[in-house]
């Protein structure tokens, strides 16, 4: 076992009925790294995303998180490890406000509170007095600041979907998990997501972890890549080796044509 | 920033200076019983006790689930307690103690099965535990009395103090529709409060964010059946009386009926919808298929032009008036 990595994805699978989604996937990924999972539609990665945060139970093999085991746990549990996800689409309590969506994300950390032990987060870190300071750390790190007290649902797409990752980062994780970060984004609003992602890896020590179909921003941003086709794992490497593997070429291209000669 | 978000995270028609006539009016309206006739007290003492059962049903709806079987824990709860008082010749608060022990136990083995259900499929199943309590008390006469029901039920009796007479049961009740509603919205200006409305509200986020559906869910469940007992047992010692049809499927439709017109999402919508509604059918007593005409058509009203409830009214109008 390498003693840096944080996530162990060990030899899952997942079958859905007759479909072998995922086929015996093993990656991992050390802490304060920045890794990519890739592939063409259809090729697993969502079902990976679930199967490690805990949204589907794995029908073989099993995730380590920090040497512990946690495959087959609810989300919620997943969370309480330090492993913290966005979503694809946006996901906000639209009623509420920025500053009030955040103040939910951390609501099982309050010490003066039985949200905690309800929900299983015995180690609380945050008491009530300090909730006020650690909304306006996470607004800043995420410079929603401005629009602290807006109602979360009429903010426009891409404050919303950053939104979701400061909900995320109220859950005070060492390590996020993110679904599609720049789906939706337009180019401004994605190079500004590729430098918040950096800045948490930089200066919040988070390891991040991302499914995403922008090439360019995952080309950019990710020291490792793996790439899943139809629902197995065919590379693995830095931007540079995927970038030059034939394998992945074909997968995305389509083979050459003295293939089918 | 505002200064405490936890505080200022209040439920629609939370509570404020502003508020501090309609609280005079509350308080007005609880006291005209004492200066008034039999028939105005019994109808006040039977709002209080609807009002603690729909806080209950309040509770588990704001978590995001809809319990058609409620009746059915208030039977659980006043069954225990009057067949234990029997057996063992158990004082009210033991005995009360008991029961709400044992609706609570029921509540959370069904729940912890039951609420992996959503939507319909969780009314379903409340609906049917509701008819099979009632069918389990008519069948075990032996015990319940079956149809025939248990009479003779004993007053409250506390240390010494009787509640025998209208009046002073009238006190205990009003106290109990009180002290739930009060606690209704001091939970909900809370972060166990901003929880479970966060479970109703977006699950996935919730559940995401390390707020256990399952856990939080089974905690509304589970304390809202034992409230629904508390009730039950206080209903039992008021009339004197309990049969399997003092808590039918229509006594739970009834409730969730004056939770919706109440108010749903609102620490008030039970007050409210208990004082509006408990006593019509006293009132319409010469009519009683009309009563349940009446039920109806204000329910679809409600949900078509009004679906906050009349708790949600002066909030509505000052956002109308604000345009």
């Amino acid at each position: 076992m390498n003693t840096s990595s944080i996530l162990e994805v060990a030899n899952i699978s997942r079958r859905f009925g007759g479909l072998m989604a995922l086929r015996n996937v093993s990656f991992q990924v050390s802490r304060g790294e920045i890794v990519g999972l890739i592939g063409p539609n259809g090729a697993g990665k969502t079902t990976a995303f679930n199967v490690i945060t805990g949204t589907l139970p794995p029908t073989g093999g099993e995730v380590r998180y920090e040497g512990r085991r946690i495959s087959g746990l609810p989300p919620s549990r997943v969370v309480v490890a330090g492993l913290a996800r966005t979503f694809q689409a946006t996901s906000t309590y639209p009623k509420e406000t920025t500053a009030e969506n955040i103040y939910r994300g951390m609501l099982p950390r309050i010490r003066e509170s039985l949200v905690g032990p309800i929900t299983g987060r015995y180690h609380r870190d945050l008491s009530a007095s300090e909730v006020d300071g650690e909304i306006d750390r996470i607004l800043q790190i995420t410079d929603l600041q401005r629009w602290a007290n807006v109602e979360a649902g009429s903010l426009p797409y891409g404050l919303q979907k950053k939104l979701g990752i400061a909900v995320a980062l109220a859950t005070k994780p060492s390590m996020l998990l993110l679904d599609e970060p720049a789906a939706g984004l337009n180019h401004e609003e994605c190079n500004e997501l590729a430098r918040l992602l950096r800045h948490l890896r930089d200066e919040h020590e988070l390891t991040l972890l991302l499914v995403e179909h922008h090439m360019a921003l995952v080309m950019e941003l990710c020291q490792r890549i793996v790439v899943l086709v139809q629902g197995e794992k065919i590379a693995e490497g830095t931007p540079g080796e995927i970038r030059g593997n034939p394998a992945v070429i074909e997968a995305y291209l389509g083979a050459p044509d003295y293939a089918h000669a | 920033m505002q200064a405490n978000i936890m505080e200022t995270q209040a439920s629609p028609g939370g509570f404020g200076k502003k508020h501090i006539f309609i609280v005079l009016a509350v308080l007005a309206l609880a006291a005209l019983p004492w200066f008034s006739g039999e028939f105005v007290q019994h109808l006040a003492v039977l709002t209080c006790l609807n009002v603690l059962a729909i806080n209950g049903l309040a509770l588990i709806s704001r978590s995001g689930q809809l319990s058609l079987g409620h009746a059915a824990f208030m039977a659980i709860g006043a069954y225990t307690a009057v067949l234990l008082g029997k057996a063992f010749a158990l004082p009210f608060i033991p005995a009360l103690l008991v029961a709400v022990l044992v609706t609570s136990l029921v509540a959370f083995a069904l729940g912890w099965v039951i609420l992996r259900l959503k939507g319909v499929y969780f009314v379903l199943v409340t609906f049917a535990f509701g008819e099979l309590t009632r069918l389990v008390l008519l069948d075990f006469a032996a015990f319940t009395g079956g149809a025939n029901g248990i009479t003779g039920i004993p007053a409250i009796e506390v240390l010494g103090v009787s509640f025998a007479t209208r009046t002073s049961f009238y006190a205990l009740a009003l106290v109990v529709a009180i002290a739930s509603t009060w606690g209704m919205h001091r939970l909900f200006t809370r972060p166990l409060g901003h929880a479970i409305d966060s479970v109703a509200v977006n699950p996935a986020l919730a559940e995401a964010t390390g707020l256990s559906v399952h856990r939080l869910q089974i905690f509304c469940f589970v304390v809202g059946c034992a409230i629904a007992a508390v009730a039950g047992v206080l209903q039992s010692r008021y009339i004197g009386y309990i049969s399997p049809e003092s808590f039918n499927t229509s006594i739970s439709v009834g409730l969730i009926i004056m939770l919706v017109i109440g108010g749903r999402n609102s620490s008030w919508g039970a007050l409210v919808g208990a004082i509006v509604l408990t006593p019509l059918p006293e009132l319409f007593r010469g009519a009683v298929q009309t009563q349940h005409i009446f039920y109806g058509a204000a329910l679809i009203l409600i949900l078509r032009f009004m679906p906050g409830g009349l708790a949600d009214l002066p909030r509505q109008l000052v956002a109308r008036f604000k345009r």
